[in-house]
């Protein structure tokens, strides 16, 4: 097991690349009952991460199994 | 998980569990004895940490608040939204602000107030969002009392998705799509990070203001 520390920084970069994703449909914005859609800024690539946190500097913990 | 210092809880096929310290720096975390009945955990911004443990033999569930100095409280869960028999799927875990906790259990959150008394959380997930064989798999709450969850189909053919519950208002849904959706966080700004581990990646979704 890892836990992962990773600065969400480079969002400039990482909002190009989740609008590719959104436009694979891989990931999309979803319809709700606000008037106000619903976006997907980021997606980064971690192998099968199923827990994670983030704390009061905005440093996400990523939990993911070690590699094989 | 905390700022300074990580807490993973590593549960087994079997139901047991070891909660692992990680202090910042170090390279290899250590066992914190007497967790391994421990079923979710969350920690506050004090460094206050608070897992729900799982007593078999007497079939009781209680809150047990881990303090940094390593002093222990255990305490008993009350009121009728809990119950042993029917709380084996209870998991993820969240604090708010003012120190009232969550707990998903299954297709429905809990909150537990300080004195150990267990209530179903106002906004119930419409089915919509959680349906007869979904599992809330993730569980966060942002500063404003905001409620977070991650929701697994439990199917093969159906897809996760993240939804948001404002206190007071309509339950909506962030993100579709995912993939075994696994853990859910929100940071200070409302920025919201899932884990879809099916699709091997972490996703920051922004929700509706």
């Amino acid at each position: 097991m890892i836990v992962a520390r990773t600065r969400w920084s480079a969002r400039l970069v990482m909002a190009a690349l989740s609008l590719c994703l959104i436009g694979s449909g891989m990931v999309h914005a979803s319809a709700s009952a606000s008037s106000t859609p619903n976006t997907v800024l980021e997606a980064v690539p971690y192998q099968s991460p199923f827990a994670l946190a983030v704390d009061s500097h905005g440093v996400v913990y990523i939990v993911c199994p070690r590699p094989r | 998980m905390a700022s300074s210092t990580s807490y993973v809880l590593d549960r087994g096929s079997n139901g047991d569990a070891r909660l692992l310290r990680l202090p910042p720096g170090a390279r290899a975390p250590r066992i914190v004895p007497g967790m391994d009945a421990a079923r979710g955990l969350t920690v506050d911004g004090a460094g206050v940490l608070y897992a729900i443990a799982v007593d078999p033999r007497y079939l009781t569930l209680s809150i047990v608040t881990l303090y940094p100095d390593g002093h222990r409280r255990q305490l008993p869960l009350a009121g009728t939204a809990v119950d042993y028999a029917t709380s084996l799927a209870i998991g993820p875990m969240a604090i708010d602000g003012h120190g009232a906790l969550y707990c998903a259990d299954g297709q429905q959150v809990l909150k537990i107030a300080p004195n150990g008394h267990v209530a179903t959380a106002p906004a119930p997930l419409p089915t919509r969002i959680v349906g007869s064989d979904a599992k809330i798999t993730g569980l966060a709450v942002s500063r404003a009392g905001t409620l977070y969850v991650t929701v697994s189909s439990m199917s093969s053919t159906g897809e996760d998705q993240a939804a948001m519950l404002p206190a007071g208002g309509r339950p909506s849904t962030i993100a579709t799509g995912l993939s075994e959706a696994g853990g859910i966080a929100v940071d200070a700004h409302g920025a919201v990070y899932i884990a879809d581990s099916g699709n091997d990646r972490v996703v920051e979704a922004l929700p509706p203001h």
